[in-house]
């Protein structure tokens, strides 16, 4: 019988050693590097410049014109800066097993904020007299799909990591030789 | 390099991760595409208000002016508009506190992606409201408001209002009778010759039919009746006939009253006293 992961060589008249649970030690999983970090942090800056500062000043920009938004500016950098906070933390643990209730906790607020916007989705306006009124409350209920999805792979992964300890590590982090 | 044979809880988290990313990448592409077809549509739209490509007519039928306006709305965008209805109120709280009129749409239109539909708005001005003796004789201003409902996109409801300034343009305005000196006849008759005069301001509205006037005494005698035909498009008319009634008839202080007939059509105009 071969054992489901390389093991030390051992002389011929050596009887198999009893199996071995998969994925455990010898492999030592990677743990959070420094380049993990920093790419962690980048993350974090990019998602808050296109999730809260990029909407942030469209807001500032559109209201100049008498368009205004319903949505409050400082609950779009806010709410910009939890959602990018919990995507840089996603990327940070994602060789721990923390992993998969980051990603919950991250698709979780992610539900929170849209469903916080379908609270009013209703953008109306006036311009040169023309009154107009936009109900986006279908589309953002779209939007509801992907971290809904999301918020399910969190819970698959934190069960998963539960049931076989360092099988997804191992797996998306290969033991180097 | 060694690869164990991963969970089925492994590979499906895994699916799961890619069906989150794939529905966002397909809603920010659909975001976008919509974002760009609704300005494609507002600069084609916006065009097209530049422009007098709409048709617009007005008839006479039973006791109101019904004007029938149709215009091409076209759509640049890539997304359908669906369920297109348009709500028109006309007010003019000084003469009438309801509004003078409403009109909507008969049916929903749609209007697909590149493509234009035509949009037809029927308003039925009614003289036999209590501001119809007014807008028969005159002009006047109508605060007019347009709604506009449509779902772009399939997902997107859209509320469009719009303020406007009507111009009404009465049918029978300044409508006025001219008695000339009257003249005893030899069968103890009277002829007195009338004059009626008004302008038709109802752009595009031809009126067709007979205006019957009638002379009528305090106490309801009728002292004479005269037919007037009437043909006039937009313009003034004078019409000139010698009426004849009894010598009876004083004619000051009577009644001098009218009624416009025509195939469907019976409006009564306002009455005046003969000094």
């Amino acid at each position: 019988m071969t054992a489901p992961y390389p093991t030390p060589a051992s002389g011929p008249a050596t009887p198999s050693p009893p199996a071995q649970p998969p994925y455990l030690p010898p492999y030592q999983p990677p743990g959070v590097s420094g380049a993990r970090i920093a790419g962690a942090v980048s993350l974090t800056l990019f998602y808050f410049g296109m999730i809260g500062l990029l909407p942030y000043y469209l807001e500032q920009y559109a209201a100049r014109y008498g368009l205004a938004s319903p949505i409050e500016p400082a609950f779009l950098l806010v709410a910009g800066a939890i959602v990018a906070i919990l995507a840089g933390l996603s990327v940070a643990t994602k060789p721990t097993r923390g992993w998969g209730p980051v990603r919950v906790m991250s698709a979780g607020f992610d539900l929170i904020y849209v469903v916080y916007l379908l609270q009013n989705p209703i953008y109306a306006t006036t311009i040169r007299g023309f009154s107009i009124t936009l109900t986006y409350g279908h589309l953002l209920e779209l939007f509801l799909i992907p971290p809904a999805i999301g918020l399910l792979a969190g819970v698959v992964t934190t069960i998963g990591d539960i049931h076989h300890p360092w099988e997804r590590i191992q797996l998306q982090f290969p033991q180097r030789a | 390099m060694y690869q164990p044979h991963p969970s089925a809880l492994y590979r499906l988290a895994q699916i799961l991760r890619a069906l989150a990313i794939l529905a966002l990448v397909l809603l920010i592409l659909f975001l976008a595409t919509v974002a760009y077809s609704a300005v494609e549509m507002g600069e084609g739209i916006a065009k097209q208000a530049g422009s007098e490509h709409r048709s617009y007519s007005a008839s006479l039928v039973g006791t109101a002016v019904l004007v029938n306006v149709t215009f091409p709305l076209s759509n640049q965008g890539y997304y359908n508009v669906r369920d297109l209805t348009l709500v028109a109120i006309f007010t003019n709280t000084s003469i009438q506190s309801a509004p003078i009129a409403v009109t909507e749409t008969a049916t929903p239109v749609n209007i697909p992606g590149h493509g234009t539909s035509d949009l037809t708005l029927l308003t039925a001005f009614d003289f036999a409201n209590p501001a119809g003796p007014y807008l028969l004789l005159h002009d006047t201003n109508i605060a007019g408001t347009l709604f506009l409902n449509a779902s772009y996109a399939a997902i997107i409801p859209v509320n469009l209002e719009v303020a406007f300034n009507y111009h009404w343009g009465a049918p029978f305005a300044n409508l006025s009778y001219s008695l000339g000196t009257p003249k005893l006849e030899s069968n103890e008759t009277v002829a007195i010759p009338v004059t009626i005069y008004f302008e038709n301001h109802t752009p595009g509205l031809t009126i067709t039919g007979d205006l019957d006037v009638v002379v009528t005494q305090p106490n309801g005698t009728v002292c004479t009746k005269q037919t007037f035909p009437v043909h006039t498009e937009e313009g003034p008319v004078t019409l000139m006939e010698t009426f004849y009634s009894p010598e009876t008839c004083s004619l000051s202080g009577d009644t001098i009253s009218s009624t416009f007939v025509g195939p469907g059509i019976d409006i009564a105009l306002p009455t005046e006293t003969i000094p």
